[in-house]
This record gives C-alpha cells, structure tokens and sequence, in this order.
C-alpha cells in the first residue's frame, strides 16, 4: 500500500490535476483458465488404477472475486485518470474419481490464487450516466494447489493431502463500463484477459526445493490462470460523481 | 487493511465446489459358504500355559483372503491368509472367562472398489468360550530322598490345586507315571546306584506340561584300586540291607564272575581283594528288590606283576615290610601297607622255602633225588642267595614231594618230606642234619610253630615235638591247625575232639584258655599279633567267618563268603597278616584270594 501510495504522489506531480474522488468497487467475474500442467497432471495421478478412474472435473471456468480501490484526480489527454489497487481471488478445481456402492477413490486437486497489484483506467468516452474506458492491471499473484486424494471404503475412510504454492507476476487489460445510478452509487462492467508475464513453478509447502514434474517430462509443473475476466460490479464513490 | 481481510474471507469461502457425480453400477458378490464349525458348541477352552490352538481348518479352495481372532471384541491377531491355528499366550490377558472368535474372511468377487482393495468380504465364523487361568502351578523338587531296604525312595511334596492330571518320574530309560495326587514317594526299581538324575513333571491344569525340574541324586559308587591287588568300593546313602545288595562283577584271564558283597553292611564302604595274578576289569552293580544287571558302575584294571602260581606264603616280620614269598615258578615280596612289590625274581625258583620266625633268614629246600636235598640261605630282603648252595644226604624216600619247610631264628631247617611222614633238621652253621625222625604217619602240612630259637611241629596226629634238645611235650590232637602267639609265649591250635580253640603255653604245655566252637570247622588260624583267631566254617554250599577273641573268647562276628567264588575250590590255608584285619584264602588250585574285614565286623 505505501507503494501505491509512492506511485499515485508520481502521478500527480506529473499529470494535471482536478477535483479528488475516491472510489470503491466490488466484482464477481467469470474466469476461464487455460491450466493445461494441471491437466495432464490429473492422467498421471491414477496410474494403471485397480478401477477405472474417470476425469470428472477439468478446471472449468469459475467466478472470480474482485475489489477495486481508485483515485481520480489527474487529467490525461483531457480525460480524467484514475489510478488504484485491486484485490482479486480466483479458484477452480480438477477431480478424477471412480464410485460404486462400495465406496470411492477420488483425486482432488484444488487451486486458487490471490492476486493484488496497481490499477489504472483512461476514460474514453462517457456523458453523466456512462463512461467507457480502458484499464490495466499489474500485479503479483500467489497460488495454492492442494492435491487430495481419498478412498472411501464404507464407513471409512483415508484421506493424503499435500500443499504446494506458487508466485508469479501478471497484467490484465481491460476495457469497462460504467453506469451511475445516483450520485454516488453506480455499476460497472469489465472484460478483459488475464496475462502470466511471469510465473514460478509449483513449490512444495514442506520443502520449497520440491516442485512437481511430469512422468517423462523435464519441466516442472507451473499454473497458468490465463484467460478471461468478465465481471460486473458495483461501486461507491466517496466524493459522488457529478461533476 | 481490514477490508481486505474481510474481502479474503468471503472469497476463500466461495472456492470452486468439485463435482461428485459418477456413480458406477456393480452387482454385489454372491457368498460361497462353508464350514467352519472349529469349536463344538458349548466347548470352552482351558488355558494356562501358551498353547497353539490348531483349528483344524484347512483354508483351501475358499478364497479366503483375512482371518483374525478375537477375544470378546477385541481383535488379538489377523492375517490376510486362512489361520489354520492360534498361539495363545494367556499372560498377556487378565484370568476370567472370554468369548474366543475365530473369523474367516471369504473374497466376494463383486469387482467393486472395496472387493478390488480386499475389504469386500463375507465372514463365517465361530466361537467358544475360554477360560484363561495364569495363576502358576507351583514348582515342584525332588525334597526327600532315602534307602528303604535297600531300595531308593524319593519323596517330593503334594501338588494341592485343581486340574490335576499326574507327576511323570523320569530317569535313564525308565519313566513312570502316577495319576493320584496324593502319591508323593516313589521307591524307584532298578536302580543300580552312581549318578542319577531324576526329572519330576507336574502335569496339571489342562494336560499341559508346566514344571520341570531336574534333580540330581548322588547315590554314588565309587570304585578305586586301593593298590594292585584290591579295590576299594565306596557309597553315599544307607547301607544295604538286602542280602545281597552289591554284586561285583569282575572279569580277568578267567570267566566273567561274580562276587556277592557281604550284605547288611554298616559301613559304607568295602574293600574286596582280588587275587593278585591277574589284570582285572571288574564292574559294580548293585541290585535292589533281586535285580540285577542294573549298570555299570566302572571298569578299571588292576594289574599284577605275579604269577597265578603263589605259592606257599612266608611271612617276613620284623624288618617290617616283606609279608610273602613265592617258591614255586616266582618270587615275590610285598609291602603290606602298599601292597607294591618289593623283591621279586624274574625267574621262577623251583623249592620249597622256610623262614625264621624274625624273618631275617629264608632257606629253600630242594629234593635233588631220592637221597639227596639242597639247602640254600637267602637274604628275604633283597632276595639274593647268601653262601653257597649245600648238598644233604636224608634218608631215602622216593617220592620225591617236599610238604613243609620251617626255620628258626637259630637257623635249623626242619623239612617235611616225602610221605609226610619223613622229618629231617638241618642245621645251616654246621651244615648238618641234628635230627631225623621217620613217623609211622604223617604230619599235616604247615604244621610248625616257632618261638625264638625253638621249633615246635607236630609229627603225628597225637604228638608235638620240640627242637630245642629235643623234647616232647604232651601230646594233643593238635591237627595241622597250629600257630605260634609269640607275644603272649603261646601257641594256639584247633581241637577238633573238643570242638574248642586252645590256648597252649609255649614252656610247661598248659592249657590257658579254650573257646568253644559250634559247626563244622573247616580252617583256623591266629593272628600273631592281636590276639584274633579265625574260624572258618563250611556248611554245605557256602562259607562263615567267624572272629573271636582269644582272651574272653567273644565272638566278633561273622562274615559269609561269597560262595560261588569258592563253590567248587577248597580252601587249603588262611594265614592273618601284619596288620592284623585281613588273611589270605587260597584255592588248591593255587589261586589266592586276599580278603579284608574290618574289626568288629
């Protein structure tokens, strides 16, 4: 936060400047993801099982969580610019499974990730109720994989779980709009694509030397949330939003 | 900052939800019964020791995967196999009464998951009760152990608690059982002494073996040679009173034989002569409850430098050690408390041998022809001839047999020839004969006595004579049974018309002390230095000993000797020792036999 701060003092000393608002939003976004390490990862987990073991669950595309913190007080190309940070949350899952009456043997592989970073929107076009505009994101990502696999055998159970992590760097442009509804609530819907700029590979939680690879394979598992981000919000501005 | 955290809450709590939609249909297995009727119902088990229970039931072709067993709900073992049994060890369980289980687990062959994993089963089972019981049987010892008439008893106390079943008695080869508890003795048969270890079993509380103690009794023979011509039989325990508790088996260049011990021995010890020409293995055994060849208690081997040819025994007295001579193919000395030989001769001297009663001169007479003898002087010491050989004319006789040769301290040389009734006394100094005397019958064989430097023998069945003048004194029925006391200045005799051992005084002839004496008297003789007279007496089949006081004429006691040791042999000669508690017996067959009695017997 200290650093965002640092950066939007830049911004100000460096643009031009108008009335302060502070705004504050909250997304549910749809996201898909490519996680194709984690795919493959799921046909090696039951090799040669004594049952035939079945993908039922292949990362499909989940809602995502975003919050939204922005500052406008600079003028860019007569546009007013905002500058702030989000927060977003993002999980999907991958499950093999086989089931009958007699119990079943499941292998869950369930990640998420958090990331948080720098926002920046341009307005393009917008009158008093609407504003379209683009944005980008910059931020740092941390993911969570947790492996599970469980036999259920009647009324018993047995269950091994093992954690793994992993950090990564990513952008997100963006283009939104926004709807104002009073003056100081309004709505807003984004789309845009999620972009790994750089990712580290999987980590053991145990033993941060440990990474997961692939039966014949060189290359240590790493995740890969690429995809799109389509959400609509709700956001609150502080200062309201007539000019 | 904490709307952040607030926003993190609420999202991980949305985390994407997996699908469980896959459900596979699978018929379940079809059951294959069998049997496993492994405890009759009702049956309950006894434990008290760990114990291999065998269920008796055979697994195969029931596709069978797991079995365990329980106790009550507890599960005690498992395996992934059919148990054909169980090791049971009660000490790991508290005593009382359980519910044993024994379950099988049959594969279903459904395919499912949990048949594929093995956890799919059908189970058959069984049960019967247990009752563990850890309380120990108390340990039992050999406590008591004694010989009851000549038979071993031992004794160990009475096992008290339930579940009796029976004490097993072990030893050697022989075991034997008793199945009432309160039998606590066994008076154990065919034991024949030495080492013997007894093992005592308590079978009880469920036939199960749970003591066992070793016990070692030492009812130990031990047999020594005491020197060449004796062994020495020692034991632990009471004497035998059987009537023949010991047997000695001995074997040397004759038959294996026996010798029956004296039984009813105080002692616990013996010591048996042998006759000393022979090499002896012998064996001990003893024989309890009239059994016999029971075990062999020891072989050794006595060896003996002599000749089984001995001869007449000499005795050599005061220089202290010589006691005899051989004369007949070999001579010999020994020394009467080592029993080792002194002096011997390699080569075996033909003669007839005299000694001086003070042993310091040994003569030896020969008939060189019908007219002829020759007299020789030897050191009995060394054995060495002293002087030269002399040649001497005697009356005529042709059979041509020397009877008894005697000496005096004053070197006359009285020798009893041809028919018994030819005397003649030759005197070494001078080289001639002093005295002859031709007897109308003949005198017995040894039949001289000696004092200092007179002689006296008997030369017919009713008369004495003495070399001293000579004179005569009054003439008794002395037999051939007469020996000189020379401590006491008293010769001493068998009178076999009164029955009775006399007394004589050696100067005036009078009588000073007689014993009577019942039975038949086969032998006699005096010890010469203890004032013991022997009397051997032979009923039909077998031989008595009998000792007496020559003074108040007590009878000491009596002792039988082994009669199949001399069954079909006549004993020829007795003759006491310096020592004074043994003799000398001898066949005619020339084998002599050294006994030892201790005093009183």
């Amino acid at each position: 936060m200290r650093k965002l701060g640092l950066i939007g003092i830049f911004l100000v000393l460096v643009t031009g400047q108008t009335s302060a608002q502070w705004n504050a939003e909250l997304h549910v976004q749809g996201c898909s993801f490519k996680m194709d390490d984690l795919k493959a990862l799921q046909q090696e987990l039951f090799v040669d099982p004594i049952v035939p073991v079945t993908s039922v669950t292949e990362f499909p595309p989940y809602l995502g969580f975003k919050a939204v913190v922005t500052y406008s007080q600079f003028e860019l190309t007569g546009k007013t610019f905002a500058l702030g940070a989000a927060l977003m949350y993002t999980s999907t899952g991958g499950r093999v499974q086989y089931k009958d009456f007699s119990g079943s043997l499941t292998g869950d592989q369930l990640t998420h990730a958090i990331t948080v970073g720098v926002l920046g929107r341009l307005p393009i076009a917008e009158n008093e109720k609407w504003q379209v505009g683009g944005s980008v994101f910059l931020g740092a990502e941390f993911t969570s994989l947790t492996i599970e696999n469980t036999l259920e055998i009647g009324n018993e159970m047995y269950k091994d779980k093992i954690d793994f992590s992993a950090d990564g760097f990513v952008a997100i442009p963006s283009v939104y709009c926004t709807y104002t509804i009073t003056n100081h609530l309004y709505l807003i819907v984004d789309v845009g694509y999620h972009l790994t700029m750089y990712q580290n590979t999987y980590r053991w939680s145990q033993d941060s030397e440990a990474e997961i690879y692939l039966e014949n394979s060189n290359e240590p598992l790493k995740p890969n949330w690429d995809g799109f981000r389509a959400g609509v919000g709700v956001g609150y501005s502080f200062s309201g939003r007539t000019k | 900052m904490r709307f952040f955290a607030i926003l993190s809450m609420v999202c991980l709590g949305c985390t994407f939800q997996l699908n469980d939609e896959n459900l596979t249909k699978i018929e379940q297995g079809t059951p294959r019964p069998f049997d496993v009727t492994i405890f009759e119902p009702g049956q309950s088990l006894y434990i008290h020791k760990p114990v291999y229970i065998n269920f008796g039931f055979d697994p195969d072709g029931k596709d069978i995967i797991g079995s365990a067993v329980f106790l009550n709900q507890e599960r005690i073992d498992s395996r992934d196999e059919g148990m054909e049994g169980f090791y049971f060890d009660p000490t790991k369980y508290a005593d009382g009464t359980y519910t044993f289980t024994v379950e099988y687990y049959q594969k279903s062959f459904s395919g499912s998951l949990a048949d594929k994993l093995g956890a799919e089963v059908f189970v058959y089972s069984n049960s019967c009760k247990v009752v563990i019981d850890n309380i120990p049987v108390p340990k039992l010892l050999i406590n008591k152990y004694e010989v009851v008439d000549g038979k071993l008893v031992i004794h160990w106390p009475a096992y008290s608690d339930t579940l009796f079943t029976n004490y097993t008695i072990a030893y050697g080869n022989y075991q034997y059982e008793i199945v009432d508890p309160l039998i606590t003795s066994l008076e154990v048969p065919q034991f024949g002494g030495g080492s013997i270890t007894f093992r005592l079993t308590l079978r009880a509380k469920g036939d199960a073996v749970y003591n066992v103690e070793s016990y070692a009794e030492n009812f130990d023979f031990q047999i020594e040679p005491t020197n060449f011509d004796s062994l020495r039989i020692r034991w632990n325990g009471s004497p035998y009173t059987t009537t023949e508790g010991l047997i000695l088996w001995f074997e040397g260049s004759v038959p294996v034989n026996q010798l029956n011990l004296p039984a009813g021995k105080s002692a616990t010890d013996t010591l048996i002569y042998f006759p000393t020409p022979f090499p002896y293995h012998y064996t001990v055994r003893s024989q309890f409850g009239g059994l016999s060849n029971i075990g062999e208690m020891g072989t050794k081997t006595i060896a003996s430098p002599v000749s089984n040819l001995i001869g007449n025994v000499v005795h050599v007295k005061p220089d202290g050690n010589l006691i005899g001579i051989s004369y007949d193919f070999f001579r010999t000395g020994y020394d009467y408390v080592t029993f080792g030989s002194m002096a011997s001769g390699t080569n075996a001297i033909a003669g007839s041998f005299g000694l001086s009663h003070d042993g310091k001169k040994l003569f030896r007479v020969n008939l060189l022809s019908s007219t002829t003898m020759s007299v020789e002087k030897f050191d009995p010491q060394t054995s060495l001839q002293i002087g030269t050989t002399k040649v001497v004319t005697i009356p005529a006789e042709p059979n041509q047999t020397i009877y008894s040769v005697a000496a005096s301290n004053d070197e006359y040389v009285f020798v009893n020839y041809g028919g018994y009734n030819f005397n003649v006394l030759y005197h070494w100094p001078s080289g001639n004969i002093t005295y002859q005397n031709v007897v109308s019958s003949a005198i017995g064989r040894p039949a001289w006595v000696a004092n200092g430097g007179s002689m006296f023998f008997k030369f017919d069945a009713y008369a004495d004579l003495t070399i001293d003048g000579p004179s005569t004194v009054t003439p008794t029925k002395m037999g051939s049974k007469a020996l000189n006391l020379p401590h006491r200045n008293q010769y001493v005799y068998f009178d076999e018309e009164g029955a009775q051992v006399k007394l004589i005084n050696f100067n005036d002839g009078v009588e000073q002390n007689s014993i009577p004496i019942t039975g038949v008297v086969k032998k006699f003789c005096a010890n010469e230095y203890n004032d013991i007279a022997i009397i051997v007496q032979k009923p039909s089949g077998s031989h008595w000993v009998e000792v007496y006081d020559l003074d108040s004429g007590a009878l000491f006691g009596a002792k039988r000797i082994n009669s199949s040791l001399y069954a079909s042999t006549s004993i020829f000669n007795y003759n006491f020792q310096l020592t004074g508690n043994w003799f000398r017996i001898g066949h005619f067959t020339r084998e002599h036999y050294f006994m030892k009695f201790d005093f009183p017997l």
